[in-house]
């Protein structure tokens, strides 16, 4: 299914890439996000560790960056697709033992970005164009612990679980047009990974699991973020 | 006009209320401990590791702890002795298990450079030859049969679905009859017993949920007491030594501990941490009975006798990187006391565990101790091991501990899923701990137990 949906938005990416209109996109902004499992884990250590005087934070916010293209496909209508990066850094630091959480989120996805006429915001000197966003795509987990560096072993095998999962996506936007082939806009921009596998994640943190603890975890996730657009051919995105 | 602009301004907010639920659902926090959680008075009976540990977590939450030990000392199977050699040596437990485990986190905090890993090698007793590893799998009279019982060993978390003796399952398998006792002492006698006592689908759960590595460390220059000593000093401060527990009534709103010196203590809640042995001869009295799953896991799962002793030599007669001898038939291993430990002296712990602990405690102390000099001298025949033996040795027999009664429990044969019938709380109000209640795979272990405290504490917590 996973790999499936992941076939699915790279041949519809490189049917995009050929025959749409393109407008090349670059984006940065926050993640936020609240695994309830990976944090409770992540208490779980600090609780059982309380001669650590540094606690290990909890999963939540982290910086995102992508890219991407966007064609016309229809009059309002736009096909989006995009790849996103964004890392959970967390530590605690408790001389002479470091324990240090990566998590790499590498998402490719495919958005159908709508302009609804209803609701054009223009003033005098910008044309902005709120939209709405839907869409679906492949996300890939890179969760890793190191305690002093050194990368954490369950089980005698070295913890690197590649984790895959599909998400959906919806968000809102709104595209201001700053000249006439660059535009910027704030998107928020939902994601919802149905399935998670936490492959481990306890084991890897604190040894052993927890009996409140579930192998699975429902993510939500927000991205708030900044997109500049340039736009390659002179296609109004605002008259389509 | 207007109007249809503005239900198709309302269809497109849709999406946005479906999103928004979403949102304050994934920022509200689904904590490990309740808001408000517990902060009442709990009687924790049992001063071992899960005793102490889970009454320092408790305290550490401001929950006020009294921890009642029926013997005259803190620490229950950690217990060392430091007269006998130039350093600790342990007569309970001894070596952390894996790197990735919560007693590993605390030695590597509390006392890194104390903390040493087990770099010697194990050499095999097979066919009246000691070999190592090395040695063992390039012999190719039996190299294949050798890499069998590795890759056997190896597999047990996957066994299928049948249960036998694992005696039997060596039989069945077929693996050859000189294998065998290393297998008893790699497996069964790490686990506290014998190969024809241990049940292939409890050790199955065991192997399967066994994650914190197959590494091996030791203390250097302290004991493993001392570990807890520092971290935890709060929690020994409230412990009532020479208090066992004769009954516990948890019937009514408070739980009422009496003492067998006719003491009574009251509590909200009452943590269980004694071995299983003595919940097994039902030394202590809970009224109401406890509930029939309880008492049956308490009959299936099984806790042997196990019995070390450490030897002093005049000098070595053992190679330099030795760090275990595995698969004698009167001690299933034999380690180097000293390897990777700062000392002048020469010393041998014996492990015996299971049917040969049990054989060996019919003997003397003094005939047991010529009975492992004979066997040594079998296993190095120009070793001249009596003649430097020093004559010195320490011997501790767990089964005749007081309030212990045993080593440690091991997956027997009719124990496999009773575990967690074991740990369960009853009524939020009696909660267990220790070893036995380990239903993650690390039983027999002081981290397993850790474990199995901390496990509690969230419980008594949240209950």
């Amino acid at each position: 299914m996973k790999k499936s949906l992941l076939n699915l938005f790279l041949f519809a990416s490189i049917l995009h890439q050929v025959n749409a209109q393109r407008h090349v996109n670059i984006y940065a902004g926050y993640s936020f996000i609240n695994p309830q499992n990976w944090n409770r884990t992540i208490e779980a250590y600090n609780f059982s560790r309380p001669w650590l005087n540094n606690s290990l934070p909890q999963i939540r916010t982290a910086k995102t960056w992508g890219f991407g293209t966007s064609g016309v496909i229809g009059k309002g209508f736009f096909l989006s697709p995009e790849f996103s990066f964004t890392r959970y850094q967390l530590s605690a630091i408790n001389t002479p033992v470091s324990l240090a959480i990566d998590i790499k989120w590498m998402r490719g996805a495919m958005y159908l970005d709508m302009y609804p006429r209803e609701f054009q915001l223009d003033s005098v000197t910008y044309t902005i164009r709120p939209f709405f966003r839907v869409g679906g795509g492949a996300s890939c987990l890179l969760p890793r612990v190191r305690i002093n560096n050194e990368f954490v072993n369950v089980d005698d095998e070295t913890y690197k679980p590649i984790i895959w999962s599909y998400q959906l996506s919806a968000g809102v936007g709104c595209r201001i047009a700053l000249t006439k082939r660059i535009d910027i806009a704030p998107v928020v921009l939902y994601n919802f990974m149905p399935n998670v596998n936490l492959e481990d994640f306890s084991y890897a943190l604190n040894g052993t699991k927890l009996p409140n603890l579930k192998d699975d975890e429902r993510l939500n996730n927000f991205i708030f973020f900044m997109s500049l657009s340039v736009r390659l051919k002179n296609d109004n995105i605002f008259e389509n | 006009m207007e109007r249809r602009k503005l239900l198709r301004q309302l269809l497109w907010g849709i999406p946005v209320g479906i999103v928004l639920p979403n949102l304050f659902s994934s920022c509200k926090k689904e904590a490990l401990i309740d808001e408000t959680p517990f902060a009442g008075k709990v009687i924790v009976i049992g001063a071992g590791a899960s005793g102490i540990y889970a009454a320092h977590l408790l305290m550490k939450q401001g929950v006020d702890v009294t921890i009642l030990e029926a013997s005259n000392r803190i620490g229950g199977r950690m217990m060392a002795n430091t007269s006998f050699a130039d350093f600790p040596i342990e007569m309970g437990a001894e070596e952390i298990h894996g790197k990735r485990s919560v007693l590993y986190d605390l030695a590597a905090f509390v006392a890194p450079e104390n903390l040493v890993e087990h770099t010697g090698k194990d050499f095999y007793w097979m066919n009246n030859l000691l070999r190592d590893e090395q040695n063992l799998l390039s012999q190719s009279e039996y190299a294949g049969e050798v890499e069998t019982m590795f890759q056997l060993i190896d597999s047990l978390g996957t066994y299928p679905e049948e249960n036998k003796l694992l005696s039997q399952y060596l039989v069945d398998f077929p693996l050859i009859p000189s294998l065998h006792p290393i297998v008893n002492a790699l497996v069964a006698n790490e686990y506290g017993s014998s190969n024809n006592r241990i049940g292939m689908l409890a050790l199955k759960e065991a192997e399967a949920g066994y994650s914190s590595g197959d590494e091996s460390f030791g203390l250097n220059g302290i004991s493993y007491w001392q570990l807890f000593e520092y971290a935890f000093s709060d929690a020994i401060g409230k412990v009532v030594l020479n208090e066992a527990v004769k009954t516990i009534d948890y019937s009514g709103s408070i739980v009422r501990v009496k003492s067998i010196h006719g003491v009574e203590y009251v509590a909200d809640r009452v943590l269980v941490t004694i071995p299983l042995t003595i919940l097994k001869n039902n030394s202590i009295e809970f009224l109401p009975a406890l509930p029939s799953e309880k008492l049956q896991a308490i009959q299936s799962i099984e806790m042997g006798g196990g019995i070390k002793i450490t030897i002093k030599f005049t000098s070595p007669f053992w190679d330099p990187d030795t760090q275990s001898i595995l698969g004698a038939s009167i001690v299933p291993e034999y380690w180097v006391t000293a390897a990777d430990k700062t000392s002048n002296g020469f010393y041998l712990t014996a492990f015996i565990m299971g049917e040969s602990a049990d054989n060996l405690a019919l003997l003397s102390e003094n005939a047991a101790i010529q009975e492992l000099l004979s066997e040594l001298s079998t296993l190095y025949p120009n070793g001249n091991v009596q003649s430097l033996f020093s004559g010195e040795f320490l011997y501790k027999n767990w089964a005749n501990e007081p309030y212990i009664g045993g080593s440690y429990s091991y997956p027997s044969i009719n124990s496999a899923g009773q575990r967690e019938n074991l740990a369960s709380s009853i009524s939020n109000k009696l909660f267990f701990a220790g070893e036995a209640t380990n239903y993650d795979g690390h039983l027999a272990t002081v981290h397993g137990a850790m474990e199995t405290g901390y496990r509690a504490a969230i419980e008594i917590l949240n209950a």
